[in-house]
């Protein structure tokens, strides 16, 4: 009888521990997924709050990667409106304790702004990537209309956690968003 | 020994064997369960808990986003190229803000004995506080109390208009203040604290964070 309530004591609590682990985790990835959701929506319109042909000049970098890191990429001679997006998605993807962001592993496959696939500008190992003009044909039929589309993916890395023991995968998060120019854009 | 001898009641009749071995069985069961009991319990609110702070975090993050974009725009208006104060944008989510973080109390980041808000930024005193935006939920607790969430704004300085022509123009010349706005505090939660985590007995903090340029429009 005492071997047995042991073992039962044995099993069940962690068991619970591991539930409650997985709760927990299940939030941590919540909260990823909903900022990223709402940083790359963010990010994507701000890139209309630049002027249209306005381009950034020499010497201009933006978005550490940590707070108190350097910035990380170098968008002289790139349309302003890439900075403002990559600002904006940095400035608000602030939950980033826990996420591997691809960029850090092949810089050179995130370029921060691209059109037609190909890189525009300098700035690499971007967390955000926006193609920029393409043209979107359901919107404004039959011709279309050149829009923006951000997207901004990472994998969550519990094994930086104290979860890390009850969840031995890696989540993987990702975000899409389009946004139309202005009709009233300079 | 003494023990397996008692268990085996060599002196006692078959009654009093009986009887032993029930109390035994319930001390064992109470023990159990003042072991799994909390743990269970731990388990079902947390899970309550979750459900909750998913909703909490959802409408949060959304307010941050709606309040940000509402900054930028009200900015540069016709009336002000100010951004709008923290009253102001609490005011235009209060609603989704108030229906989702259930027992929480929402605030605008503003001296709670009234004055100016957002304080100018060379305010003295208690004032100086509110002359930025938190930097961590617990600075929000000293001035609100428990539970309370506030909403509050910070706009960069304008950079410096770009050189005339033929002068090449300078990095960030020209550009736009950003708006950063930040929906940061303690959420009313019911699980108890977990040490490393940074919670507070029925607390969960929270930090939402949303910053985009503002809108400028040409004269």
């Amino acid at each position: 009888m005492d071997a047995q309530a042991v073992i039962e004591t044995a099993i069940v609590i962690p068991v619970l521990l591991a539930l409650i682990s997985v709760f927990l985790g299940i939030m941590v990835q919540v909260a990823a997924q909903q900022q990223m959701d709402a940083a790359t929506k963010l990010a994507a319109e701000s890139f209309f709050q630049a002027p249209r042909l306005a381009a950034d000049a020499p010497g201009t970098t933006c978005c550490p990667q940590t707070a108190s890191s350097a910035p990380s990429l170098d968008t002289a001679g790139m349309p302003k409106g890439c900075r403002f997006a990559a600002e904006t998605f940095y400035g608000t993807m602030t939950f980033r304790r826990y996420l591997v962001f691809p960029a850090e592993h092949d810089p050179a496959a995130h370029p921060l702004c691209r059109r037609d696939g190909a890189p525009v500008g300098p700035a690499r190992s971007s967390y955000i990537v926006c193609d920029i003009d393409i043209v979107d044909s359901a919107l404004n039929p039959p011709q279309g209309l050149r829009v923006v589309r951000c997207t901004a993916s990472a994998t969550l890395d519990f094994s930086r956690s104290p979860l890390a023991w009850a969840i031995p995968w890696k989540p993987t998060i990702a975000a899409t968003a389009e946004a139309i120019p202005p009709p009233f854009r300079q | 020994m003494a023990a397996r001898a008692t268990y085996h009641c060599p002196m006692g009749g078959a009654q009093s064997c009986r009887c032993r071995h029930r109390a035994r069985g319930r001390a064992q069961a109470t023990i159990e369960f003042a072991f799994v009991a909390p743990l269970f319990f731990l388990c079902f609110f947390a899970a309550i808990d979750a459900g909750l702070w998913a909703i909490q975090t959802s409408a949060s993050v959304s307010a941050a986003d709606q309040a940000a974009r509402l900054g930028a725009a009200a900015a540069n208006t016709p009336q002000s190229e100010d951004t709008p104060s923290p009253k102001v944008l609490l005011a235009a989510v209060r609603t989704q803000l108030q229906t989702a973080l259930f027992g929480t109390r929402v605030v605008a980041w503003c001296p709670p004995g009234g004055g100016a808000c957002p304080a100018p930024p060379g305010a003295a005193g208690a004032a100086a506080v509110f002359a930025s935006c938190p930097t961590a939920p617990d600075q929000v607790q000293q001035q609100f109390g428990p539970r309370t969430v506030a909403v509050c704004d910070d706009t960069s300085a304008p950079a410096p208009a770009c050189p005339a022509a033929p002068l090449p123009s300078t990095p960030r010349c020209g550009d736009p203040p950003t708006v950063t706005v930040h929906v940061i505090g303690y959420l009313a939660s019911l699980v108890p604290p977990l040490s490393g985590l940074g919670w507070h007995a029925g607390e969960i903090p929270i930090d939402v964070v949303a910053t985009t340029h503002t809108l400028r429009f040409a004269p």
